[in-house]
């Protein structure tokens, strides 16, 4: 009984944390961008143009993401930044220069690469929740059935009287 | 026409006896062993409670027996037809056998006795002819001696014969010995004429006389011996109620012989004999002395205190304590109001000249440590006339029954609402026991009355079935019939034949055990079954009413019998989906369906019960059954949650979504960049 009260409690604890937890990472995340930036912009100025310019749509998603883990906006700027990071690290580990930097972001092809990877993180986070639900709701089903058929076992074994009611 | 048949009886030679003829024609038989010939009625040896009938053995057809039909209503002395043989070489008809039979006058099962019968004729053919007076030496050696022998036999078996009169003795010829006719067949005294009855006896109703003992049968050998030296009834012209006050008021010797004087050698052994003290009354062995070496020392005379001025009541004087006590009795009514007056005290202490008397009767107002709480109107008059007349038998609300009486007066009394009632209230009054402690001298016989008061009380105590008046009236009369009105018909004295009858009966619907059956059984049953009755009183429902019959039934099988009860056990089986109805499993409940339904077919109730209430599974379902319960709870539980949860399945399922988006994408996301890095690199 001790054990179960116990159970309750840390289960208590660790719900509300979790959205913290997530925040945390995000602004871990940010904090590494930030970290990164000024690195660029001491030693590539370039790269942080690009960086600023290919990254523009995870600071729309964290802009809109209402929810507090910001699960969203993850998933948007993992794949943005997977889509800039073949450009970025030519120009880190380059010696690009700003006119190339300028001409990089003004190239289509290098938007619609950038651009896209980040679409595709939007892609997921719309397209993963209803397949969540349907994929929760069949086990949910599963169980409920499971635990009916149970409850029948025993009324056919034991008569109604085993309900109580 | 009595005599008549009697003598063709007895004269006919054995070899043409008229009953030999009849036998062998489908006629009653007592287990096979004794034929009993219903149209051939003894009215000579019938008496007033039992029809007589010829029968015969088959075996030896010379013997000449005949058949007692007992009134079925009344107890029949089983205890002395069971200690008939213990009395050795005495002159006393003898039962030859006993037992039920179906009777075809009566349609029914009857109890028949089956004597000897008395080689001769009765010394009086009633006690209302007349006959040549017997000589006084044929007196005392043709009755008087073989009585002597015959009586202290009978005190040795703490019994008494309580039926000796002039017709009711019998002998084949002059100077040839006496024998005692038959006293098995009717309660103790109920079959003698109130003038063979000592005062206290005879002011009761048949019924209600008592067991008595030796000295109640000194009396009635007395009054025969007057009878028989007179050659008739000598107070023929007096009806009872008046001969009983002449006696009350004379002396029951003075009285009967008011008229016609016995011999003077015989009649001072005539007055000891019929002394109305019975602690002076002559003994058996005074009778012996005096029929031994023809001297014996006469009783002392009885005194009576007696006022000369009488205690005005019921329009008459009444000038001793007895006559006040029996006036009382008599006019019930209107004594009640006088008993709450100081006048009986007041007659005691000038009248009587008795102080002790006078405060005696003042403190039957008081309960005493054994008597009830409040003392009723009718238990203060019943109180008083005890007082004042302490060896006079219990009287209340107009009943009279001596205290070792109450077994056979409870058996008619019980067929009675006003009568049933009044017995019940003497008896939880403690009547019986007030009536013990005003008496000077404790008899035997009194205190088997004493013993009887107390068991009856512990019954009456209960009104549920198997205690009550039907469970007294079986527990003191141990030669009662069941009186159950659906099983009366089956006249069962012994348990086994009760359950042969009920099994017989037994109907689905239709309970077998009503309050007779209980009582019968309670009373019978070789043991105690009151917690089994108990179970049956307090049964709430049907259910629990089933089990406990079935209990009750299965403990009497298994002591007494019969073997098998088919029926019996079939109307359980139609019962079963309720007696298995305590039983929660399913599977169990149509095994033991199964198992009764073996079981039921060999007619065994005990084992019949064991299926049906085994405690150790009835143990195992009920745990089983709590962890079921408790199960289902838990399921329910269970599925409330996930009802919640699929309530909730879209907003879940977009954190889960949106969860597994962010990780696929860091898993793209990383796996990319080692790519991009690996690539760049090399």
């Amino acid at each position: 009984m001790a054990k179960t009260k116990q159970k309750q409690k840390s289960k208590n604890k660790t719900v509300p944390n979790r959205p913290t937890v997530a925040r945390g990472g995000l602004y871990l995340l940010m904090l590494g961008f930030a970290v990164v930036t000024v690195a660029l912009f001491v030693v590539a100025a370039p790269a942080l143009i690009l960086l600023f310019v290919g990254m523009a749509p995870t600071a729309v998603a964290i802009f809109i993401d209402r929810e507090p883990d910001k699960h969203a906006a993850i998933s948007v700027a993992m794949l943005n930044f997977a889509g800039l990071s073949p450009f970025l690290v030519d120009f880190v580990l380059g010696s690009a220069s700003l006119g190339e930097a300028i001409a990089l972001v003004s190239n289509v092809f290098v938007l619609v690469v950038i651009y896209g990877a980040a679409a595709g993180g939007w892609v997921l986070v719309l397209l993963l929740p209803p397949v969540s639900a349907i994929v929760l709701s069949s086990l949910t089903d599963g169980r409920i059935e499971a635990l009916r058929k149970e409850q029948k076992q025993l009324v056919e074994d034991w008569g109604e009287a085993v309900t109580g009611h | 026409m009595a005599d008549l048949v009697l003598e063709q009886d007895l004269d006919q030679p054995s070899a043409a006896h008229p009953v030999e003829g009849a036998v062998g024609r489908g006629v009653p038989s007592l287990d096979g062993r004794c034929h009993v010939l219903p149209d051939q009625p003894l009215p000579a040896l019938s008496t007033s409670s039992a029809q007589a009938f010829a029968a015969v053995d088959p075996d030896d057809s010379s013997h000449r027996l005949y058949a007692l039909l007992p009134d079925p209503r009344l107890p029949f002395r089983l205890d002395a037809i069971r200690h008939a043989r213990d009395l050795g070489e005495v002159s006393v008809v003898r039962p030859v056998q006993w037992g039920s039979i179906d009777w075809p006058l009566t349609g029914r099962r009857e109890t028949l006795l089956v004597f000897q019968q008395p080689s001769g004729e009765p010394l009086m053919p009633s006690i209302d002819t007349e006959i040549q007076p017997l000589r006084v030496p044929d007196i005392t050696q043709s009755l008087m001696k073989p009585m002597v022998k015959l009586l202290a036999a009978l005190e040795n078996q703490r019994l008494a014969h309580r039926n000796i009169r002039p017709n009711n003795l019998f002998r084949s010829g002059v100077e040839e010995p006496v024998i005692a006719g038959e006293f098995y067949s009717a309660p103790p005294g109920f079959n003698q004429p109130p003038i063979f009855e000592s005062i206290e006896r005879a002011m009761c109703p048949p019924a209600g006389r008592g067991a008595g003992d030796v000295r109640d049968d000194l009396y009635a050998l007395g009054v025969t011996a007057l009878f028989l030296v007179l050659g008739r009834n000598p107070v023929a012209h007096l009806d009872d109620k008046t001969l009983l006050a002449k006696r009350i008021e004379m002396g029951s010797y003075a009285a009967l012989t008011a008229q016609a004087k016995p011999p003077g050698e015989l009649a001072p052994v005539i007055r000891s004999l019929m002394h109305d003290s019975p602690s002076d009354r002559w003994a058996v062995d005074d009778l012996a002395r005096w029929v031994d070496v023809g001297v014996a020392n006469q009783a002392k005379p009885m005194t009576t205190a007696r006022s000369d001025r009488g205690f005005e009541f019921a329009e008459g004087q009444h000038h001793t304590r007895r006559q006040l006590a029996t006036a009382f009795s008599q006019n019930w009514g209107a004594a009640s109001p006088v008993a709450q007056t100081d006048e009986v005290e007041r007659w005691a202490e000038r009248s009587l000249d008795d102080r002790g008397l006078a405060q005696q009767i003042v403190d039957c107002r008081h309960s005493g440590d054994s008597g009830p709480r409040m003392i009723s109107d009718d238990l203060l008059l019943a109180r008083t006339i005890t007082t004042l007349d302490p060896e006079g038998p219990l009287r209340f609300r107009g009943m009279s029954v001596m205290p070792d009486g109450m077994g056979a007066f409870a058996a008619l009394a019980a067929t009675d609402a006003d009568m049933a009632g009044a017995l019940k209230e003497m008896i939880s009054t403690h009547l019986v026991e007030f009536w013990f402690e005003n008496q000077a001298e404790s008899e035997f016989s009194a205190l088997a009355g004493r013993a009887d008061a107390k068991k009856a009380l512990t019954y009456l105590e209960k009104a549920g079935p198997g205690f009550g008046m039907e469970r007294c009236i079986y527990e003191l009369n141990k030669g009662m019939a069941c009186q159950s009105p659906r099983f009366v018909n089956a006249n069962a004295v012994n348990i086994r034949e009760l359950m042969e009858a009920i099994d017989a009966g037994a109907k689905k619907g239709e309970s077998q055990l009503d309050r007779h059956v209980a009582g019968f059984l309670g009373a019978r049953y070789s043991g105690s079954i009151d917690a089994e009755l108990n179970e049956y009183a307090s049964a709430r429902d049907g259910e629990d009413a089933l089990v406990a019959q079935l209990k009750i039934f299965a403990a009497v099988q298994f002591k007494h019998g019969p073997r098998e009860l088919p029926n019996l056990a079939s109307v359980v089986l139609g019962h079963l989906d309720i007696l298995l109805s305590p039983y929660r499993n399913v599977a169990l409940r149509q095994h033991l369906k199964r198992a009764a339904e073996q079981t039921a077919a060999t007619g065994k109730l005990p084992e019949l019960l064991g299926v049906i209430r085994n405690r150790k599974t009835m143990n195992t379902d009920k745990k089983g059954f709590d962890r079921a319960k408790r199960h289902y709870k838990a399921l329910e539980r269970q599925l409330r949650f996930q009802d919640n949860a699929r309530a909730r399945t879209g907003d879940r399922a977009l954190v889960v979504g949106r969860r597994v988006a962010a990780y696929l994408s860091g898993i793209i996301g990383a796996a990319v960049l080692v790519m991009v890095m690996m690539t760049g690199i090399t």
